[in-house]
């Protein structure tokens, strides 16, 4: 009950009008500077941050908590339309949302992203408002094992990522995991795969992966097919810009998957809204009664995506809020401006400054609905982007994407490597290979070796630390159940179709 | 994130800052690019913007000062980086110790911190050797003590290898017998809850780190990793020495350089600013809130201070059997 | 979603895997597998540097000696040269723009390369081309250069 007295109170200081306008003026920015591709939340952040240093605190992380999951609304939008990732959590969203753009509806897969992420993160701040002591207690039972067997979990959903050679999907995802561990080692310093070039030292960004990998090699591929594909027909009229009543109905559980998987995966400090997004996309198409139309535009592959990177806001700033630790870069970001304020976010913050913590955990209920009002009539606008004829697209989408590169480290070495990862791309969807395995594996490549090492560094090289432990054991068996679920259905299906037909590969 | 920090730059613009121009012989006429090794959100990124934000606030410059974060190989890229601006009186960067550590080790990186302007030394970062509050370590000889007694059993967090916290491991380990490895975690939040959880079993936690872990009850201090006792610290913490290990300190410093070749009135333009931001109350109160001790170097006593510090980690590096390669 | 499976593509894929780990493997030995604090720099790469080797040998094998994949005569993607010309033409006039950029500064690599990517690829007339070029290479200088105030890359003559 003291949750119910304490968020009463909030609302009253989220409520008081100059924090309702930054709270909305934070998340009209947050969602422009966010769309840029390879601004993402944290950077989006640090841009604005200097407007908020002479305000009050409460006022001011109220304007960043909107900037933060602002810019998570806005990170999905060159992904649906360009096939071109906003941030990295938006990665995975390109599958479905930019197929379901080329089959003439991305007015709807717009609003999809939109609505799908005003609920997951409307139920994010709820389980931040009633829930934050157990689970804070539940996120510092996980260590290096538990973030092994959820890495492995993670990469047992390549199997659902698989198109049909199995084959070249292991062999992808295997590229992916060297790809991430190229570059200077955490535990040792040692420079592995650079080739000598200092610029692979802080190894690849996995933005210029992201962009060439999709983006390059998707103009490349349309380059080539010239006239014959007929890219993003619009149909006019305001029933083509909203979701239709049997998309929503297809979302009703990656509403809810969204919501729950990305609160629990953001609690946690070493993982973030990136995996957060791979694994609800996965546990989606696992559940699905239809998988294998997954990647050709369903709306449930957009939905489950999008809602856990906006669950995942109110999961990270759970530990940043009543522990004093941040999860990652964005939350890092926002306790150092707390700092600055002279407030500590830590165990004390809840019942010593309840103005601040209350009324931030308030502000976010408010600035959700704030977001879903503002984007659904920027929808209409965004879809004008795809009317811009191709020559001239491209040649701006590629000059954003060589900005980007250079733009990191000032080095043309990242331009090249983005060129490269273009052709690989490209040349890996010539040969058959499924690219998407191949972002998987580096997405988790990092975290996955991180835990593994720190796991046996723990337990003095003993394996058996990595499933003696009951979260782990626990992940490990979903591990099981998600590689045997295609399993188990083809066997089904091979038994209903008979001997008769044809083998398949 | 240089897209980042010159948005930020815009922004800052945006909202008005304006500053009366000292009567010298230099002053910046554009802003001003502030290089830092880190992410936004880490050590240096964070004490960079602390930084500019004290000079805004306290209207010292008549300019902007802009965060540029080159990341990468640990200190590597953004050396790198300010190596190459070489001659350019609007680039400063801000160092840490690794950016020592790191020329000694990696042998891809080519340019040392030596290379570059030296323009001041601003800080020395104190820290806290912590535990749990339920540990049953009272005190760094307890931890010491059972490091030794099962040699690879106890266990500490860190960040890399060539952090401040893990010399200070090795420099403990070589002098004291005692063994024990160093779990590298890549950010601050999922050390601390390694340690939190029980996972491991002590960490070095940098003053502005400490936060209120210590009187929410939550961590425990066993010692101070300083020389000398730091006001801000608890009064009841000894430091190492005191404790009975009588060894060399790692130090943590954090500073500014310039590019190499940065003209003379400008590195004296940029050396008057330090001296007068280390003067003014909102860095007193800064430092004092973030539990840092401030230290004012400049110019040639801090490049004799940079020669001495390359030397002592040198030879920590080596008593820890870490392959030197210059 | 693909097109043009030939064994030919799997063979030098296959090639190309079981390199790449090779190179994996030796290159990651020398920096140790375990050492006292627990596993070293070598022991993840080696793992899935192992896997990677055995599973390119076996898609290797499958394009030399497995069964051919059955695709019916008509079904068989037709394989465009032009378009794939123009595809490549695109990307090495994308790598060429590096060097370009390098020497002439943002402005006047990227001019080129868009101009000849409307130009050559898209076959859009000569003032439309060099019209859309220069708008779109002024469009993104101003949006970053002097909006955002992002360094773009400087040529050897020391213009953007």
């Amino acid at each position: 009950m003291d949750a119910i007295y304490g968020l009463m109170h909030g609302f009253g200081v989220a409520l008081m009008p100059a924090n309702l306008m930054w709270c909305f003026v934070g998340c009209f920015l947050g969602t422009i500077i966010g769309i840029i591709p390879g601004l993402g939340p944290s950077a989006t952040i640090a841009i604005l941050l200097p407007m908020t240093f002479n305000m009050d605190p409460t006022g001011g992380i109220i304007m960043l908590a909107g900037i933060y999951y602002g810019a998570k609304y806005g990170g999905s939008t060159t992904s649906i339309l360009l096939k071109m990732p906003g941030e990295a959590s938006s990665v995975i969203s390109c599958l479905d949302g930019y197929e379901m753009a080329r089959k003439g509806r991305p007015g709807p897969a717009l609003g999809i992203a939109a609505i799908s992420s005003f609920i997951a993160g409307t139920v994010g701040v709820v389980l931040l408002s009633f829930l934050a002591p157990p689970i804070a207690a539940f996120a510092l039972s996980f260590s290096s094992p538990e973030y092994f067997a959820l890495m492995v979990m993670g990469l047992s959903l390549v199997v659902l990522l698989a198109g049909d050679d199995v084959l070249k999907t292991l062999l992808a995802l295997l590229v992916g995991l060297w790809l991430a561990s190229i570059g200077t080692d955490l535990f040792t310093a040692q420079a592995r795969f650079t080739f000598g070039q200092s610029a692979l030292l802080g190894g690849i960004e996995f933005m210029s992966l992201a962009i060439g990998v999709f983006a390059i090699a998707e103009i490349l591929l349309s380059v080539e097919a010239r006239e014959k594909v007929e890219m993003l027909k619009i149909p006019k009229g305001l029933r083509n810009l909203l979701p239709s009543r049997e998309e929503l109905k297809a979302c009703r559980f990656a509403f809810f998957n969204g919501s729950v998987t990305g609160f629990i995966i953001g609690v946690l400090p070493g993982a973030g809204s990136t995996i957060a997004s791979f694994v609800s996309y996965g546990i989606e198409k696992a559940v699905s009664r239809h998988p294998e139309r997954f990647g050709t535009g369903v709306p449930e592959g957009l939905a489950a995506p999008e809602g856990a990177n906006n669950a995942d806001t109110g999961g990270a700033l759970l530990p940043l809020l009543t522990l004093g630790i941040p999860g990652g870069s964005s939350t890092a970001i926002l306790m150092s401006a707390l700092i600055l304020w002279g407030v500590k976010p830590g165990p004390l913050l809840m019942t010593q400054q309840p103005d601040i913590f209350w009324g931030l955990v308030a502000s976010m209920y408010v600035g959700n609905i704030a977001l879903l009002i503002m984007n659904l009539p920027l929808i209409g606008v965004f879809t004008h982007i795809l009317r811009i004829p191709l020559y001239v697209l491209y040649p701006i989408i590629l000059g954003v994407a060589i900005v980007g590169a250079y733009s990191v480290s000032g080095n043309m070495v990242d331009v090249g490597i983005l060129v490269g990862f273009g052709l690989m791309g490209y040349g890996m969807q010539k040969l058959g290979f499924p690219t998407s395995p191949l972002i998987l594996g580096f997405v988790l490549g990092d975290a996955m070796e991180r835990a593994l090492r720190q796991s046996l560094s723990m337990s003095n090289g003993d394996p058996t630390i990595l499933v003696a432990r009951p979260i782990s054991a626990v992940l490990f068996v979903m591990a099981a159940v998600i590689l045997l679920s295609p399993l188990l259905r083809r066997a089904f299906a091979k038994r209903n179709l008979a001997a008769a037909s044809a083998p398949h590969s | 994130m240089n897209i980042v920090t010159r948005l930020a730059a815009a922004a800052a613009v945006a909202i008005g800052i304006a500053a009366p121009a000292a009567a010298q012989d230099w002053v910046p006429r554009k802003p001003v690019s502030v290089v830092v090794h880190t992410g936004p959100g880490a050590g240096s990124d964070v004490f960079a913007r602390a930084v500019i934000n004290i000079i805004d606030k306290e209207k010292l410059a008549p300019v902007r000062f802009v965060v540029v974060n080159k990341t990468g190989g640990g200190s590597t890229n953004a050396i790198n980086f300010t190596t190459s601006k070489d001659g350019d009186d609007y680039t400063l960067a801000v160092y840490a110790s690794n950016w020592t550590t790191d020329y000694l080790v990696q042998k891809d990186a080519t340019n040392s911190l030596q290379g570059l302007t030296p323009i001041a030394n601003l800080i020395f970062e104190p820290a806290l050797i912590m535990v749990r509050a339920d540990s049953p370590f009272k005190s760094l000889k307890d931890f010491i003590d059972s490091a030794k007694a099962a040699p690879n059993m106890r266990k500490q967090a860190g960040g890399t290898p060539l952090g401040r916290d893990a010399m200070l491991r090795h420099v403990l380990v070589a002098n004291t017998g005692a063994q024990w490895p160093l779990i590298s975690f890549p950010g601050g939040g999922e050390r601390i809850s390694a340690l939190l959880g029980g996972h491991v079993d002590t960490l070095v936690l940098d003053g502005s780190e400490i936060g209120d872990f210590i009187e929410s009850g939550k961590l425990r201090a066993l010692a101070q990793v300083a020389d000398k006792r730091v006001e801000s610290f608890p009064a009841d913490v000894p430091t190492i020495r005191e404790s009975g290990y009588d060894i060399p300190i790692p130090l943590q410093p954090r500073g500014v350089m310039g590019p190499p070749n940065m003209s003379k009135p400008a590195a004296e333009y940029y050396r008057n600013l330090l001296a007068r931001l280390v003067e003014t109350p909102s860095w007193k109160q800064y430092v004092r809130e973030a539990r840092l001790e401030s230290s004012f170097i400049a110019a040639g006593d801090l490049a004799a201070f940079l020669e001495k510090f390359g030397d002592s980690t040198k030879s920590a590096l080596k008593s820890a059997n870490i392959e030197v390669v210059r | 979603m693909m097109t043009g499976k030939t064994p030919y593509g799997d063979l030098l894929s296959g090639l190309f895997i079981t390199a790449l780990s090779i190179y994996i493997v030796t290159a990651a030995v020398p920096w140790g597998v375990y050492g006292a604090a627990g596993p070293g720099p070598a022991f993840f790469p080696l793992i899935y540097g192992g896997l990677m080797l055995v599973l390119g040998l076996v898609l290797l094998g499958r394009s030399l000696f497995g069964r051919r994949t059955v695709t019916a005569a008509g079904e068989q993607p037709a394989v465009d040269p032009e378009g794939r010309r123009a595809a490549m033409a695109t990307w090495l006039a994308l790598a060429a723009s590096i060097p370009a950029m390098m020497l002439l500064g943002f402005l006047g690599g990227f001019f080129l390369f868009a101009f000849f990517l409307i130009k050559v690829i898209f076959h859009k007339p000569l003032i439309t081309s060099v019209v859309a070029a220069v708008a779109i290479t002024g469009g993104l200088y101003l949006l970053f250069q002097v909006l955002l105030d992002v360094d773009l890359p400087l040529g050897m003559f020391k213009g953007r």
